[in-house]
């Protein structure tokens, strides 16, 4: 993976991103240090489900009084 | 597997205080690694979240939100004017053998259309238009 300085991209920034388009990553750095990455959308890291829905899942063991399905109780009425 | 699941399903699985959320969830995380979805799901789903009053909404709310932020739940190029016409196709072929409504044939439609390996949904009426149209291993009704 290539690096360039934010002074860089400022002033390259539609070629810089050209070359992400293309499928190129760049690590951005500030005084040196890294402080950043640009990749094509593509390449990005997917979040899991299990990320999402943790609390959800953790909240589902926890709930002892559950509620009737919205959806379904619209359909049933409708269809009386 | 990819799972088109109806809007009934997708309540129950952001929904903790959902009578069917602790089924749909484990069977969802044994057999599920991605979902279809589109913009008729997405507004049903919207519109069943903001209505829900237990202390569990916002945090159902919240979790759909993240789904589509992280793009774990991504639009398709799909067209409302496309789904309505395959599920008016469908109706076509089967309106007069099975009693579900609109929605459920463009659903049905919109699975076949997708070439989704599981149909999941809390609906019989619609199970059952699924199960005419695909193998009955590949629909998954909760009831």
């Amino acid at each position: 993976m290539s690096s360039i300085t934010t002074k860089q991209l400022h002033h390259e920034t539609s070629a810089v991103l050209d070359q992400v388009e293309r499928g190129a990553s760049f690590e951005v750095t500030r005084n040196g240090r890294v402080i950043g990455r640009l990749e094509p959308a593509a390449k990005a890291k997917p979040v899991n489900w299990n990320e999402i829905m943790a609390p959800v899942w953790e909240a589902q063991k926890r709930c002892e009084s559950k509620v009737p399905n919205p959806v379904i109780e619209e359909r049933q009425r409708r269809r009386r | 597997m990819i799972c088109y699941a109806d809007s009934s399903f997708f309540v129950a699985w952001f929904h903790p205080a959902d009578q069917f959320a602790i089924p749909v969830t484990d069977w969802a995380r044994e057999h599920v690694m991605e979902f279809v979805w589109n913009p008729i799901l997405r507004a049903e789903v919207r519109h069943n979240l903001r209505r829900l009053k237990t202390q569990h909404a916002r945090m159902a709310w919240n979790a759909y939100r993240a789904s589509e932020k992280t793009r774990r739940l991504v639009i398709r190029r799909e067209s409302i004017a496309d789904l309505l016409s395959i599920g008016d196709n469908l109706s076509g072929e089967k309106a007069k053998e099975i009693s579900a409504g609109t929605w459920d044939f463009v659903h049905v439609a919109a699975f076949l259309e997708s070439k989704a390996y599981y149909f999941a949904t809390l609906d019989k009426l619609q199970a059952e238009l699924a199960s005419a149209m695909a193998p009955a291993e590949r629909v998954k009704l909760f009831s």
